[in-house]
Order: C-alpha cells, then structure tokens, then sequence
C-alpha cells in the first residue's frame, strides 16, 4: 500500500513540471502585463521599461520559468501587483474562508443527495422518482450564478434573512459570536451550493442502488433469510456506494480550490473571488499560483480516489 | 504428407505481472508455454482443456488477436509471424474464426448483409451484384431465409446467429476456421444443430477446422484428432480413438472420468473410477509434472499419439 | 419404506407482468421431495425450471409477479406468507445454491463474514461460537484452510472455492431441503464432479432433500434419484431416474436425449429438434406445447390435454398421450 502511494507521490514530479511550464507559458502568453495599465498618455516609456526590466520580465523565458519555481517550492510566489501582498499569505488567508465554506456546502450536498438517491431508487419509476429526477436534471442545467443571484437578491436584499457579503461581521465580538457570525455568512452560499449540487451523487448513487440491487448476491442474501433492511444497509447501499467513494478525493481537494461563481456572487472572499478579482486586474502572479494550486490540487485529487478505491474495494485492493 | 495449413512452433504467450516500487516485469503468467502444433488441409482437430489452460489463447493467436511472446506462426510453410507477413499472404482471409457469444461478436448496428459482406469488402473486391449474390448464397449455406437479410442480430435465437457467425467466417471461402466453443453458449437442442451444421461444412467445402472446446462430448463428436491441453501445454494428442480408448496422460484420464455419463447404472462404479484416478493423479503427480508444476515434454507413443509422460523405466 | 415428505408443490403456477399483461411462465406444476431424495429439474432455458424454484423460496417481486396453487414445506403453506414470514423459513428450511458463484458472493464482503450472516438471523449461537461454527462450515465443504479462506473476499478464491463456500452458506442452518440452481454450469468437468460429489456427500449425511435443476442430462444421470421433465414452463414426463433412461416415454425428453453428443458412442450427426420453443405469450398450455414444433405429429398437437400427467409405469408419468405413437422419422433430414 505504501509502495504504491510514494509510487503515486512520484509519478506527480514530472506532471508537476509539465503543468507548472504549461500554466507558465499560458500565462506569458497573456496580452499586457502588469505595467501596461500603467501607461497613460504622459508616461515616459522609458520608466515602464525599466520597471520592466527591474521585474525580470526581459529575461529569457526559460529564466523567468526557474526563477519562479525555484521561489514556488520555498512558498514564494512573489508579490500580488495590485493588493501588494505577498500572494502566499494573500491566498493564505482566503483559501480558510474558502475551506470552511466548501466543507459547509460538501457536507450540506451528501446530506441533502444520499436521502434523496435512496429514496428515489426505492420508489423507482412512481411519480417520486420522476420528481426527484426531473429536480437534478433542472438544478444541473440551469447555469448556477442565475439560481445564485435569484438567492442573493430574494433571501438577501428583499427578505433581508442573511447578509449578502463578508466572512464575519465586524460587531461580533468574542469568539463564540464570531463562530455565529461566520456561519450565519456562510449558510445562504452554502445551501444554494448544495441543492444545485446534488446531480452527481444522486445519480450515481440511485443508478448503483438499482444495479446493486438486482445483482445475484442480493438474492443470496435474501435466500439465507437476511431480512430487507439488513440487505440494504449491508449489502446494497454499501456496494452502491462505492462510485461515490471513488470520486472522494476530489472532493477533498475541492474543499481548498473555491467556487469562483458562487464567492463571487455572493460577496464571499475566498479563493474564487481572489481569483477574479486578479484575472481582471491581470494580477500574474496571484493567477498563476491560483492555477497552479488547483492543478496540484486535482493531481492530489486523483491520488486520493485511488487510494480511497483500494481502501474500499477489496478487489483492488494491493496486498 | 500433405503440407500443414498452419503451424505452431513453440509458441509461447506470457503476460508480464508487474509489481513491486517501479513495476518491473517480476513475473510471467504463462497463458501459453510452448505449444507446437499443426493442422492440415481438411482436418479437424479439437483443442480441450479447463478454463485458463490456454486454448482459447491458441485460437486467438492463430487468427492474429494476440501477441506471440516467442515462437512462429507459420502458413503453408512461410513464416507469418509478424502482422505485416499476414497481409502480404492473405492470411486473415483464408484463416477466420467463430466466437463463443454469437451476441457480442456481431456488431449490433449493422444488419446482416452488411456483417456478412465486411469479409468480403475487406479482401475481395466483388462487384454490387456479385457481392448481394454471394451473400445470398452465403445465408441458404447456412439455412436462414433471404427475409432475414436486412434483420438485426438482436432479432435471432441464439442458435440462428451463431449460424451467421458461421456464414461471415465463410465468406471469404477460408481454408481453416477457428471455433472457440462455438457451441457452448446453446441448449441443447439448437446445439445439436449448429454441430450438424458445423459438421456438413466440414464434409462440403473441406475447410479444416480447429475446435475449440472444453466438453469432450462434443469434441468427440466433431473431430476427428484431438489434443489436451493443461496449464499451457499440451498433456495429450493423438486420433479419436488414442485420447478416448487409449488415454495415456493422467490428467486425460482425469478429464474423461470427469464427464457425466447417462449410464445410471453405471453411475456407482463410474464415480468410484474418478475417484480412483484422483488419487493416482495426487500420488503420481511427479510422474506427469515438472518441479515447477508444468507438464512434461510430449513423447511419441506411436504415430498418431503422443503423450507427456515419463521414459518408461528401463530405457532412456 | 415411505420416506417423509418434505416439499410438495401442486398446480403451482407463476405469472409475470410482462409489458401491461399477466403472462404464465409455469402453468400446474406438481412436484414433491422427499427427504434423502434428489430430484432433478431438467428442461433447456426458458423452460421455467428456475421459476419454480424461485417460487419454493418466495423471491418472486410481488407487484411483478402471481404465484397461485400450494407449496407446503414440511406441512406449512408457503403461498400468501409475508415477506417477514419468508426471509424466517428461508436459510433455515431451505438452502439455495446459485449458478455463478461469483455473483452470488458479495464482492465487498469477507468469506466468513457472509456465512456469519446467514446464521447470526436465528440466535441459535452465542457470539463467540459463530467464528466456530464458520471454520467447522468451511471445513465440511472441503476448504483446506478453513481459517484463511474466512478472511478471505470471494476474487481471491477459485470457481470450485467460491461453489463450496456458496454450500457452505446454503446448509449453515441445517435446512432439510436444499436447491441447487444450475450449481456445476459454469464449472470445469473436473471441478463440477468434485461439486456434484460435495452436494451428495452432504445430502446423504443430513438426510436432506436436494432438488437439483439442470439442463445436463449427464449431471441428472449422476446424482439423481427422481427427475422431472419441464417443458415450456409444464412438466412433460417425471419418473425415477433409471426408469426415465431406460424408458423415456415423452417426445421430448425422448428427443432431448437423442440430440445429446454421448461421450460412450459415435454418432453421424446428432438429432435435431425441428422448430423454436414458443414464446411466452404463445404458450397455451392446454395443448401439447412440444408437438406444436413436430411437423408430422399435427393432428395430436392441436388436441387439448389434461393438466395432470398420467401413470404409465410405477412411479412414472407422462404428459398426453402423444408418446404412444410418437416416432422419429427414418432418415433426419436437415
């Protein structure tokens, strides 16, 4: 088993170094530069140049390339152009934010969808069913930001019921009302997210059930006289799981990548609003360390559902 | 002696197990372990053993849908090893193959017209006319109605499309046919008539067939030669009559004790058999097998059988 | 010397909801067994032999599904029990031993963990005996390292493992009748002789009745001591098993057995059964379904004929009337 993670360990190096040089070259290949918003009608093109100059940006690409992973992997990812911060502390501080309301809205999502596949696996083909299944086809057509601003404005501004930015309020004092505070902030995102993400669970999980439920070894269950709902919970649920597990790991690394949609909108400063924020300002450095994050993040992932695979599932299980 | 059809020399196919911190090659499942066999214009030769014993893997290799590990492959004398070597002597033409499951080997979205004249467009460049008339022929060879040519595979028996496996294998006009258990997917009455079916072909057009099979009762009643195989080799070959009246390996004995008779009668003192040739096979394994578990060499008994078994004591 | 009774199933007969209508899949099957006595099922997909035992053990989807007639288990009626009342019978009355079994283990599950399962319903043993009792299974079934084999999931053995392990689940709670589905079908002759010798090793100590359902007629000649005939979801011919080789009386079983490759003799070509067993909604089980496929018996098929079989012999009965003047044309013709 531990081979076989360090394998994996390994086997992100050179994918680690293609993604970093692909993000790096995207980036270069941006029109403009940090300092073209600079220029004005007065400016003398000499100072831009030097700036430019100052920054690096006429070396070589190759240079650039080594320069910035070389202070990537110390954790430096240089200065933010426009929040002039150090962008590790910048992304730092907003991907807790981010964490905390991911973790809120994953947990909200396998809440609300695994009730909702079971019971409508259970109910297959009635009326239930085909509501059940008619919501998740709606919630994962409609574009999100649409149902995100339909939420904000009905629950935030004409209801008033929760606030329509921020992480915490300023008033709160003490950390118990702070704890309030910043779930009370995070319950409107939260709850939207999860009802518009429920499709992948719910479909896997009522397809698996369905499945499972129809294969031989329920029957012998059923012949040995296990009685209906132990069959359930031991045999079909468990097994109908196992899809679910096996997209586990990427669950857990998207609780650090941010939603860029829904910070955005809903005023929450995490890591998908940083990142906006700095693709309209052309802020390179926060962009690429953000892309390069989430990237690491999906290879992560990845390595994750593996491992969680062969925890689960015995079959692939290495001995 | 004719000239053989084909030829296995040595043949070996192993899948590497990989393992380890860099998944090296650490071991080999040896699917096929040094087989040589041959087949001749008009023979029938029927291919037993257990699942995993590598008969099916014989059959795939021959056709070309799997790689030699070592070993040659030989046509009419002329080395076809390589895919290349294949197309330049029309290989894939004259050697086709029936599969198990008639449903998954026909291509669910074509007709039958079309799943029959794929060989011919393939090698034969027939004319529109030439080609609707050749596969015409091709169904009444095979006893389905002209009505059912533009039908889907899913709209026949089990039985009926194994038989337009057969009429695709045919139409090229090949000298040898692969069957891989062609027939034991069936029930029973719809097998008997795709073995008589099989069997009247054989008679008709002289096409040599490898049988591919793990019921010996079937075997027996398509095929005229026999060779057993177990854990990748060949244990026992010879006629008809050496494998089933002369059986000299053990694990032949083995095998044919195994089958079921419909003698009742007989049934105490038949089981009482197996049971006996059981423990002969545990006790003289060592007779019959290597320190690796692997049958031995074959050694010729007379001419037409041949055995892996030890040198009689005394000689050698 | 009668022996107990332990099944019996008159006129049972099963319907499926197919596409909006009741359609009959078995239609009046009477069939009893007896304690220490196996009794094979025999007849070719489709048949409806499965049905039947489906029906013994209650897993029939009652909304898709109507089982009318009687099935007694050791005198207790087993149609219109609830579901409840079912699961309590199953496993400890009847065992039931699938065909694949390696779909019938569950694949997530440890070897000992499922034969656990099937006893930990009854409270017959306190916890700490059930590990026991699992490796004593194990060990009966002819697992050579029982405590390992328990630790074990069902893809880490071979096909005549994963059988024996799908017997030993089978009798874990003694049952007095055991049903063996298709059990050797999907392996090697030489495994499927190791099995048939288990079942029958472990029928004649227990005393159980096994009712064996099978297309191989050579496994029926093996391990036998009744066998009845079905047909298009009816019994044709049911006689003791030397008997029904010797004397087969019914066109079909006569036919059957003539189109079987023997493995004793040679033959030219082999026997083929004209025509296609009908499909479900064709069947009118008034008649004789077989003769329906026999171009020259016409005359007889569009007869009607009762729905009990007649005693043509001691112990041996028949369908119709058709096998006293059924014959083989001289010259089969393809």
């Amino acid at each position: 088993m531990w081979k076989v993670i360090i394998r994996r360990l390994l086997m992100m190096i050179p994918q680690l170094i293609i993604l970093s040089v692909l993000i790096f070259l995207l980036a270069k290949a941006m029109p403009g530069d940090p300092f073209s918003g600079l220029i004005g009608p007065k400016t003398d093109p000499k100072q831009i140049e030097a700036l430019r100059e100052a920054a690096g940006l006429n070396d070589p690409w190759w240079q650039q390339y080594t320069h910035w992973m070389s202070n990537a992997l110390h954790g430096d990812f240089g200065m933010s152009y426009t929040m002039h911060l150090p962008v590790s502390e910048l992304i730092g501080s907003r991907m807790i934010n981010t964490f905390w309301l991911s973790l809120l809205a994953v947990i909200l999502t396998y809440l609300i969808a695994i009730p909702m596949a079971i019971f409508a696996a259970k109910n297959e083909g009635s009326w239930k069913d085909q509501v059940l299944l008619v919501y998740n086809s709606i919630t994962f057509g409609i574009p999100a930001y649409v149902i995100y601003l339909f939420a904000i404005f009905v629950f935030g501004f004409v209801l008033g019921w929760f606030p329509t930015g921020g992480t915490v309020s300023p008033e709160a004092s003490g950390w118990l009302a702070e704890l309030g505070s910043r779930i009370y902030h995070m319950i409107l995102p939260a709850t939207t997210m999860a009802l518009l993400g429920t499709t992948g669970i719910f479909t896997y999980l009522r397809s698996g059930i369905l499945d499972e439920q129809n294969q031989d070894y329920v029957k012998t269950a059923r012949a040995k006289g296990v009685g209906e709902n132990a069959i359930f919970t031991r045999h079909i649920f468990r097994n109908a799981l196992l899809p679910i597990a096996a997209n586990f790991g990427f669950v857990i690394t998207g609780l650090l990548g941010g939603a860029i949609f829904a910070e955005t909108i809903f005023g929450y400063p995490g890591l998908g609003q940083l990142f906006i924020t700095a693709i309209t300002s052309r802020d390179y450095s926060v962009i690429t360390a953000l892309i390069l994050l989430n990237g690491v993040l999906a290879l992560i992932g990845g390595m994750l559902s593996d491992i969680i695979m062969a925890i689960v599932d015995p079959r692939i299980r290495i001995e | 002696m004719k000239e053989p059809i084909v030829t296995l020399k040595d043949l070996k196919v192993h899948y590497p197990i990989r393992s380890g911190f860099f998944n090296r090659v650490t071991d080999r499942v040896k699917a096929v372990d040094g087989v040589t066999l041959s087949l001749y214009p008009g023979q029938t030769l029927g291919l037993v053993g257990e699942s995993g014993s590598g008969k099916s893997t014989i059959g795939k290799t021959i056709v070309g849908l799997e790689a030699m590990t070592s070993g040659q492959l030989l046509y009419q004398g002329q080395d076809v090893s390589r895919p290349r070597q294949r197309k330049e002597k029309h290989y894939n033409r004259d050697v086709q193959m029936i599969f198990q499951d008639s449903l998954s080997s026909l291509n669910p979205r074509k007709n039958i017209y079309d799943i029959i004249a794929e060989p011919i467009r393939n090698f034969e460049r027939l004319d529109p006319v030439a080609e609707n008339k050749r596969i015409r022929e091709l169904l009444s060879i095979v006893g389905l109605p002209q009505r059912t040519l533009f039908q889907y595979p899913f709209q026949f028996s089990g039985g009926q499309r194994q038989r337009i496996g057969i009429a695709r294998a045919l139409a090229t006009n090949p000298k040898l046919i692969i069957a891989d258990e062609p027939v034991s997917a069936l029930d029973l009455s719809v097998q008997a008539q795709v073995l008589n079916f099989m069997k009247q072909i054989q008679r008709d057009l002289g096409i040599a067939f490898l049988f591919i099979s793990h019921d010996l009762g079937v075997v027996r009643h398509m095929t005229d030669d026999i060779a057993v195989m177990h854990r990748g080799r060949l244990v026992e070959t010879g006629s008809r009559t050496d494998i089933f009246d002369h059986p000299a390996h053990i694990y032949t004995q083995r095998l044919l004790a195994a089958i079921p008779s419909i003698n009742v009668a007989a049934r105490q003192t038949h089981r009482q058999q197996r049971q006996a040739i059981e423990r002969v096979f545990d006790e003289q394994y060592t007779d019959y097998y290597d320190g690796d578990g692997l049958p031995l060499p074959l050694r010729k008994l007379s001419a037409t059988h041949a055995a892996a078994i030890k040198q009689p004591e005394g000689r050698d | 010397m009668e022996k107990q009774l332990l099944l019996s199933g008159k006129k049972v007969t099963v319907s499926f909801m197919i596409n909006g209508d009741w359609q009959t899949a078995i239609y009046q099957v009477d069939l009893d067994i007896h304690r220490d006595e196996v009794v094979a099922l025999v007849g070719e997909s489709g048949s409806g032999k499965s049905t039947f035992a489906t029906a013994v053990m209650g897993l029939h989807k009652a909304n898709q599904s109507k089982v009318t007639g009687s099935i007694t288990l050791a005198d207790q009626e087993l149609i219109g029990l609830s579901n409840l009342e079912m699961a309590k019978l199953r496993g400890e009355k009847v065992g039931m031993i699938f065909q694949d079994p390696l779909a019938a283990l569950n694949p997530l599950m440890r070897i000992g963990d499922q034969i656990k399962e099937a006893m930990a319903m009854r409270d017959v043993y306190q916890p700490s005996e059930y590990k026991q009792r699992v490796l004593e299974l194990l060990d009966q079934v002819g697992i050579v390292n029982p405590a390992r084999t328990a630790r074990q999931f069902p893809h880490q053995l071979s096909g005549g493992m994963r059988q024996r392990i799908m017997i030993a689940l089978a009798i874990a709670n003694n049952p007095d009748l055991i049903i063996a589905d298709e059990p050797t079908t999907a392996l090697d002759v030489t495994i499927q002789a190791q099995i048939l010798d288990l079942i029958k090793r472990i029928q004649e100590k227990k005393h159980a009745g096994v009712l064996l359902i099978t297309h191989d007629l050579g496994v029926v000649a093996e391990v036998a001591d009744t066998v009845a005939v079905m047909y298009a979801g009816q019994l044709v011919e049911k006689a003791p098993v030397a008997e029904l080789f010797a004397h087969p009386k019914h066109p079909y079983t006569r036919s059957l057995l003539k189109s079987n490759p023997s493995i004793e003799q040679e033959q030219d070509d082999l026997y083929v059964i004209p025509g296609t067993v009908p499909a479900l909604a064709e069947m009118d089980h008034h008649k004789d379904l077989f003769l329906q496929r026999v171009p020259w018996m016409q005359e007889l098929a569009d007869q009607p004929i009762a729905d009990e079989l007649v005693e043509v012999a001691p112990q041996h009965f028949v369908r119709g009337e058709a096998w006293r003047t059924f014959e083989f044309p001289e010259e089969q013709v393809q």
